[in-house]
């Protein structure tokens, strides 16, 4: 069994685990979902939103898909090379407790539902939703940011230092493929 | 009255910031104040965001309330559960102090 870290980490490394996808786009999303057999449309909305985050906070910068299965498995993880989540949730006003966290608890508090670094009402959905679908679902999520490391599985969280931390952001998901 | 999101938004319905929004959210509106009810047709769009729904109908639920835009707007097919629970987080997050 591949370990969601062992293929984060294969990507920060260069030497991912996973392919990568040719067009980091919604359709490109669409189309390796449906060659993969995943037509999920949960999936697909959670993958487009973090596609959505990446843009906007990861400023477009070099962002990167890479999704695949194995053994009754499927995987995929965005990364983009943007600020990183420690430098752009300090940015909401309204967020005064991000002093002193660190960038493995900053990303705990992103997960939270409505945290956001825009400080826009109804913004900071796509981290959130993607923690429901872990909850909802046999699978796991893993977000590095900074040097910092944040694994969902199921209900449990843990947060922690990244063996290899990263510019920018990169969320991983591993979801059971349902018969 | 029926929209065919394919016809205002294309195949994806994807960013919060995609130009159909206002007008998909005008429509609906006006709609839902003449007493109609809003069948939505998704049968031709590929995928449809939290993020989209949010901006389209969560101004609308602040404004007329969330069970009624539960009861008069109706998705074909209906919404999966995480989109199906954007409608109450939006009436949530929008009513309440933001993060």
């Amino acid at each position: 069994m591949i370990h969601l870290e062992d293929i984060a980490e294969s990507i920060l490394q260069g030497k991912p685990l996973l392919p990568l996808l040719k067009d980091s786009s919604e359709n490109g999303i669409f189309n390796a979902l449906s060659d993969l057999g995943m037509a999920d449309i949960e999936i697909q909305a959670v993958l487009e939103e973090l596609l959505l985050n990446a843009r906007e906070h990861g400023q477009n910068k070099n962002i990167m898909i890479y999704m695949g299965c194995h053994v009754g498995w499927f995987f995929a993880v965005i990364r983009d090379q943007g600020p990183g989540i420690h430098m752009t949730l300090p940015k909401n006003p309204r967020l005064a407790d991000t002093k002193g966290k660190s960038a493995a608890a900053l990303i705990r508090l992103a997960v939270e539902e409505g945290i956001t670094g825009t400080g826009t009402v109804g913004r900071g959905i796509g981290l959130h939703i993607l923690s429901e679908l872990v909850s909802s679902r046999r699978a796991e999520s893993l977000v590095i940011s900074d040097g910092g490391l944040f694994v969902q599985v199921g209900d449990v969280f843990l947060e922690r230092y990244a063996r290899i931390p990263t510019d920018g952001t990169l969320v991983a998901i591993k979801v059971e493929i349902q018969k | 009255m029926i929209i065919d999101l394919r016809d205002y938004a294309g195949e994806f319905c994807s960013s919060r910031t995609d130009p159909s929004i206002p007008a998909l959210r005008q429509c609906v509106r006006n709609a839902l104040l003449q007493g109609d009810i809003v069948q939505v047709s998704r049968k031709r769009i590929k995928s449809i965001t939290v993020s989209f729904l949010d901006e389209w109908l969560g101004p609308i639920i602040v404004e007329l309330g969330l069970e009624r835009v539960r009861k008069e707007v109706r998705f074909d097919p209906p919404l999966e559960p995480i989109l199906a629970k954007q409608l109450e987080r939006s009436s949530r997050l929008r009513t309440q102090q933001p993060g």
